[in-house]
């Protein structure tokens, strides 16, 4: 049987980073197990924002977290850049989100209130700013805003990546300083014992000290089996993809961003369709719709692909670590948003499942939460 | 859905950049533009850098062409019609020539 001081379960963008962060700490010989899985891969699929903008609205605790993993990425994203030698189009230039008529501006700026009273309670400052239409369209000078818009938000410090080459990055560094990435082997059981566990995939039976399952939707099938219901639910989206524009939008939006290569990306839908990344008319149609009314240049746009990926989602949106109940070298790190939270996934998680203590502020994004 | 050039002895007249060129019919405009010699038929928005069909089966993108007024058409996937109006988008510092 081989061995590992510790394997992660999974080589998406939650697997990855702490793979990456757990070689960086020196923990040993760390082994990373990835089989893709078609319907498993919001890591290739997801539109790339690194904010904290509007997270945590239910959660104070994901709030602070969520801002604090950007605050992190100013650091983690160049220091990527170098150790991969991969250009990330990594920007903290700002996130927006216009607004299309009064209903949604109160809603808005009601959120960011609550956003900013949570924040100076915790001791940390929610950055949004509240702008008049005039003052939204200097954001964006080389594209006319639609009559619609009113106004909009504006981050200063949140930004975005391309995901793609943030994965790749992880990985490539992750296996430059010594990490070993197993990919195409499935794993089928996680079969703990009284000092070690044993990892069971469709080829071979690994043995290890650690465990971290980081296996996105794939996560519940194997905690099942040690009988922990995992409080995870499929949530789709769909993205579109237009040809390549010269460069004219510089701050991504929630609804459009455009990319380093020139590309609009156009999403994202909230569609409860179970495990099904298909791709509905409905949903282009109205995603389209949408975009044209903030861009109406865009009706000019020719849109070259599209497709649907599922969220790995909570009830509360936030995200879970914990350890297995009677079980605390098995880690479990799951939920949405694991490209902003990249930098704190591969930092302070990786030092927690060295220490084998959990940090404090973290203390409460547990499984325990889901069974009051 | 090319047929060769041995076979057809029909041809078209398209204006391509400005200037009339019979090209053979029933070719598609990736494969007509190419025939009359040209090297590139767009530059990178990005990179300025040229490009050229490269697929010529409608996966790539890199053909990309003016066609009859309308921008960003898969040139290898239209057919050549008499009278078809093609541009090459070749950009110099953002700016269309
Ligand atoms: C449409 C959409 C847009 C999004 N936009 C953003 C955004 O802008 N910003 C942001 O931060 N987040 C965004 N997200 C969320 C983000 O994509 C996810 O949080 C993230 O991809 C989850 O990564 P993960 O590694 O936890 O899970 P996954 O990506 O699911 O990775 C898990 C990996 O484990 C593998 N695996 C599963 N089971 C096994 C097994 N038994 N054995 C071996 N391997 C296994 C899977 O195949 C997969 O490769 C978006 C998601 C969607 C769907
Ligand atoms: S040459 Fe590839 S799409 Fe036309």
């Amino acid at each position: 049987m081989k061995h590992a001081d510790i394997i992660v379960i999974g080589g998406g963008a939650t697997g990855a980073a702490c793979a990456l962060g757990l070689v960086r700490e020196k923990a040993g010989t760390v082994l990373m197990l990835d089989k893709t899985f078609g319907i498993y891969r919001p890591s290739r699929a997801n539109f790339g924002l690194t904010g904290y903008l509007l997270k945590g609205l239910n959660d104070a605790v994901y709030a602070k977290w969520a801002f604090k993993a950007i605050q992190e990425w100013a650091e983690f994203g160049p220091q990527l850049e170098q150790d991969s030698g991969i250009s990330l189009d990594f920007a903290l230039n700002g996130v927006g989100e216009p607004f299309l008529c009064e209903e949604e501006k109160a809603v808005r700026v009601q959120q960011t209130q609550q956003l900013k009273e949570m924040a100076e309670v915790n001791g940390y400052k929610y950055n949004c700013e509240i702008l008049d239409r005039y003052e939204f369209s200097q954001l964006i000078p080389k594209m006319e805003l639609g009559e619609k818009v009113i106004g909009g938000m504006f981050s200063s410090d949140n930004g975005h990546v391309n995901p793609l080459f943030m994965l790749r990055a992880m990985r490539k560094t992750y296996i430059n300083e010594g990490g070993i990435f197993i990919a195409g082997e499935s794993v089928m059981e996680i079969i703990p014992g009284q000092s070690h566990t044993i990892i069971k995939t469709n080829i071979e039976s690994y043995v290890c000290s650690k465990v971290v399952v980081a296996a996105g939707h794939g996560s519940t099938r194997l905690l099942n089996h040690l009988g922990v219901k995992l409080p995870l639910f499929p949530l789709r989206g769909q993205l579109m993809v237009t040809n390549r524009q010269p460069p004219m939008l510089p701050i991504p939006l929630f609804l459009v961003r455009q990319t380093g290569e020139g590309t609009f990306m156009i999403g994202v839908s909230i569609e409860q369709a179970g495990h099904d990344i298909g791709t509905t008319v409905e949903a282009m149609n109205s995603q389209a719709k949408k975009a044209i009314e903030l861009f109406p240049i865009m009706a000019e746009f020719n849109w070259v692909r599209s497709w649907g990926a599922i969220r790995v989602i909570t009830q509360d949106d936030s995200p879970v670590y914990d350890t297995i109940p009677g079980h605390d070298n098995i880690f479990v790190l799951v939920g949405h948003s694991a490209v902003s939270l990249a930098s704190l996934h591969s930092s302070i998680i990786p030092k927690w499942i060295i220490s084998g203590r959990k940090p404090k502020e973290i203390e409460n994004l547990g499984l325990r939460r889901f069974h009051v | 859905m090319f047929s060769s050039y041995e076979t057809t002895k029909q041809t078209v007249t398209i204006i391509l950049d400005g200037k009339p060129q019979r090209v053979p019919a029933g070719v598609s405009v990736a494969a007509a533009v190419l025939g009359t010699g040209k090297t590139h038929t767009r530059t990178s928005l990005i990179s300025g850098e040229p490009r050229a069909p490269f697929c010529m089966m409608g996966v790539c993108y890199e053909c990309l062409l003016e066609i009859d007024s309308r921008k960003d058409q898969q040139s290898c996937q239209v057919q050549v019609k008499e009278g078809m109006i093609i541009n090459r988008q070749i950009r110099t510092n953002g700016e269309e020539k």
